[in-house]
């Protein structure tokens, strides 16, 4: 295995990297969470969650330029000192590991329930890890390049899933906007905004290894991208299924494709199009792993980070069904606890530390160059 | 060396483990293809019927022709599932429900409700979203699917394609399939009609080969008539001339035929082109009104009446009043059948939803039982003559 061990990525790569992280797991499960809460407003929800959503990629933007080219982890532990920087760098590895956890169990639940039914979850995951451990392996400069060459095919067959249901548009679908008040649309952005925008904490852990000064324009432009296609999907969601089925169903994206139908002859392209999340699910797993692999690594000083990536990967397997025994389990955490957590973990704790690095820059500017 | 090889070896052993295929791989010839699902109920039971390929009768090439084209098949339970699973005990194969094209429920059963069993449906990964539903009118949902069908050898694509075309040039039908009936019986103000299906002729011949060997078969099947539903429930049905109404208010005409009187017995036929409705919600008064209205356009097919000149722009004129006369007669009928039976079939209550969500909020409990049938509806109807066929008027005496 050829090993690319200080490989660089370049922004374009940065950038689709964060595309296909934020499009995700999001894909499959924000249409059904937006309409739970807002019904036919659904759309609304996702296009209101932009406006946190890119808030939030300025904040990512500043940490990552404060960090200077290091690491979350590492960065963290350096601003906050040894002891509290460690805790808070164990916070992040605590939540990367969850998400983790969740990713690996969305895409195994997606399978099992609408393609694979008789497959056991334990198959697909050994064999979706062993994937991301070998892509682990390779280094970051590999997958990247391998964003790079799947993100035009993601990008063709999302358009391709566009044109095909545009005969199947009722517009009348929309109707009546805000029925119920600005409530429910704004309950269904919250949860739009923690599945689709905040998980991109991650990102972070890549950025010592992107060359280029400025970040902040690769996060927002990904972030915005990525928020695009995810409203395309809900938009689309809404005016083809209705919010009935949207409802009623755990995977309307896939219902979506089992739609198309062209003449009686284009049609059962739902397998197909389910190519397109899973390399969007998988990117998103790829870049929790690395984060979570590295973080360790760099917490604890080690100078190897590839003997972390078998036991990790067996603990993975192990906790994805453990923690989400039943889908009923799965959508319960995801709807009513997910969106909390992952708003303490993704906005608290970073906006706690770049509040401490901007204290500290002025406690040592005021007190001249002491340190 | 000795490493590599040994490398090398463990590799392709790992491959094999993989190139094996699929988990759940089910080939062709372990599958029952089933094209139609028939529900009924009896004695407390769920009885389902699938109605299965008989893959070696439809192949082109080696076809014996001793056998059906295809087989039914039925299980028991209390339970659709368990009913669905019983099957196996007597089949070979087990059932595969991903080309699944019509599902066909006994009146017995759509009279006690569907969507406790429907549950079931919608969530099975294998069925898609696209196939259509009927109610076998009068009788029970597998002899519906007992049926040698002559042009088609599947009966069930038989029966699809002619609920398909008389949908697009008949009217009185509505192809309905279950992401229609899930929004119908999920939406507010808005009920779930079905077409309904039923055999004619002889029964008993329905399901022997002989019914095909004759010029017109014995037995064959005829859509007739829509289904009213109030909740998941049957409760009624509309005719032929009330279901017209129904499909012309709900803009799913396109196509059909018209009869105006002309005399003694004699009629001048019309034959819609196109027709597009409109149905718009008021308040006035505090109380809702409906305005329905549809732009029809038509030709002349036939003239039995020699006295009608058709040359005669002013004679079109009085047509296309007679026209709209018709139509809303038609229109009138079901609303006013749907008004008898409670049950707001045309969705005004849902569009009365999305105009004045507040309103609705107030009304939608009392909706299908006082709001709709004391709905005022009004029609606005226009009728337009485009062409009179090949001919103006005929020499003919």
């Amino acid at each position: 295995m050829r090993k690319y061990e200080n490989g660089k990525i370049t922004i374009r790569q940065f950038t689709i990297l964060i595309v296909l992280g934020t499009i995700g797991d999001s894909i499959l499960v924000i249409p059904t969470l937006t309409a739970n809460f807002a019904k036919q407003d659904a759309w609304i929800s996702m296009l209101l969650s932009f406006v946190p959503g890119l808030a939030t990629a300025v904040l990512y933007g500043a940490i990552a330029n404060k960090l200077q080219g290091k690491g979350l982890i590492f960065g963290a532990q350096q601003a906050m000192g040894k002891w509290i920087g460690s805790l808070v760098s164990l916070l992040f590895l605590f939540y990367f590991f969850f998400c983790h956890i969740t990713l690996t169990s969305e895409m195994s639940q997606f399978l099992t329930t609408q393609m694979m039914p008789e497959t056991p979850v334990n198959a697909i995951i050994i064999v979706f890890m062993t994937v991301v451990i070998i892509a682990y392996r390779y280094g970051v400069e590999a997958f990247a390049r391998m964003g790079e060459l799947l993100f035009p095919i993601f990008m063709l067959l999302f358009a391709f899933l566009i044109v095909l249901l545009l005969p199947q548009i009722e517009m009348s679908n929309l109707k009546p906007i805000m029925a119920k008040g600005f409530m429910p649309a704004f309950e269904g952005m919250s949860h739009a905004y923690a599945v689709g925008f905040n998980e991109m904490i991650v990102l972070l852990m890549i950025i010592p290894r992107v060359a280029g000064g400025n970040k902040m324009k690769p996060i927002l432009t990904g972030f915005a991208i990525g928020g695009a296609v995810l409203f395309i999907t809900v938009f689309l969601c809404v005016l083809v299924l209705g919010t009935n089925l949207m409802e009623t169903k755990y995977y309307p994206t896939y219902v979506l494709a089992q739609k198309i139908n062209i003449g009686n002859f284009l049609e059962r392209m739902e397998a197909i199009l389910a190519f397109i999340w899973i390399i969007t699910v998988y990117f998103k797993t790829l870049l929790y792993f690395y984060a979570l692999v590295q973080g360790i690594a760099v917490l604890m000083r080690l100078k190897e980070s590839d003997m972390l990536t078998i036991p990790l990967g067996m603990l993975v397997l192990v906790c994805s069904v453990v923690v989400t025994p039943s889908t009923t389990s799965y959508y319960d955490i995801i709807e009513n606890y997910w969106p909390w957590f992952d708003q303490t973990f993704c906005v608290v704790l970073p906006l706690l530390l770049l509040c401490w690095i901007y204290a500290k820059g002025m406690k040592n500017n005021s007190g001249g160059n002491t340190s | 060396m000795k490493r590599k090889l040994f490398g090398k070896a463990v590799l392709i052993l790992v491959c094999m483990l993989l190139l094996s295929g699929c988990w759940s791989r089910r080939e062709l010839n372990e599958l029952m293809i089933v094209l139609g699902v028939g529900m009924d109920w009896e004695d407390g039971e769920y009885v389902v019927s699938f109605q299965v390929v008989n893959p070696s009768e439809i192949s082109t090439l080696n076809r014996s022709g001793q056998r059906p084209p295809t087989t039914l098949y039925q299980g028991r339970g209390k339970t659709a599932f368990e009913a669905a699973r019983s099957v196996t005990a007597e089949a070979p194969r087990k059932v595969y429900l991903g080309h699944l094209q019509m599902y066909v429920i006994g009146e017995k059963l759509a009279r006690r409700g569907i969507s406790e069993f429907m549950d079931n449906t919608l969530r099975d990964n294998e069925m898609r979203m696209d196939f259509n539903l009927v109610i076998a009118k009068g009788m029970k949902a597998e002899d519906v699917l007992k049926l040698f069908t002559p042009l088609e050898r599947l009966p069930t694509q038989n029966m699809l394609h002619s609920l398909k075309t008389s949908e697009k040039s008949w009217a009185p039908t509505v192809s309905v399939n279950v992401d229609d009936m899930l929004d119908m019986l999920s939406s507010e103000g808005n009920e779930l009609a079905i077409t309904g299906i039923h055999l004619l002729g002889s029964q008993k011949k329905a399901q022997h080969k002989e019914n095909i060997e004759t010029y017109q078969p014995s037995s064959r099947y005829r859509y007739t008539g829509i289904a009213v539903f109030k909740k998941d429930k049957l409760i009624g049905w509309l005719n032929e001339e009330e279901s017209k109404g129904y499909s012309d208010i709900t803009d799913k005409l396109d196509s059909t035929s018209l009869e105006l009187p002309c005399g003694e017995r004699t009629y001048i036929g019309i034959e819609i082109i196109s027709s597009r409705s409109k149905i718009e919600m008021k308040i006035v008064d505090g109380k809702p009104e409906a305005n329905v209205s549809i732009r029809t356009e038509a030709n002349v097919v036939d003239r039995m009446c020699k006295d009608v000149d058709l040359r005669d722009p002013a004679v079109l004129e009085r047509l296309q009043g007679e026209i709209v006369k018709v139509m809303k007669g038609h229109a009138e009928a079901s609303v006013k059948k749907a008004k008898s039976l409670k049950s707001d079939v045309f969705g005004f209550g849902n569009k009365l939803g999305q105009g004045y969500p507040q309103y609705w909020e107030r009304v939608k409990e009392n909706w299908s039982d006082e709001g709709f049938p004391e709905l005022k509806v009004s029609y606005h109807f226009e009728a337009f003559i485009r062409k009179t066929g090949t001919t103006g008027n005929t020499t003919m005496q």
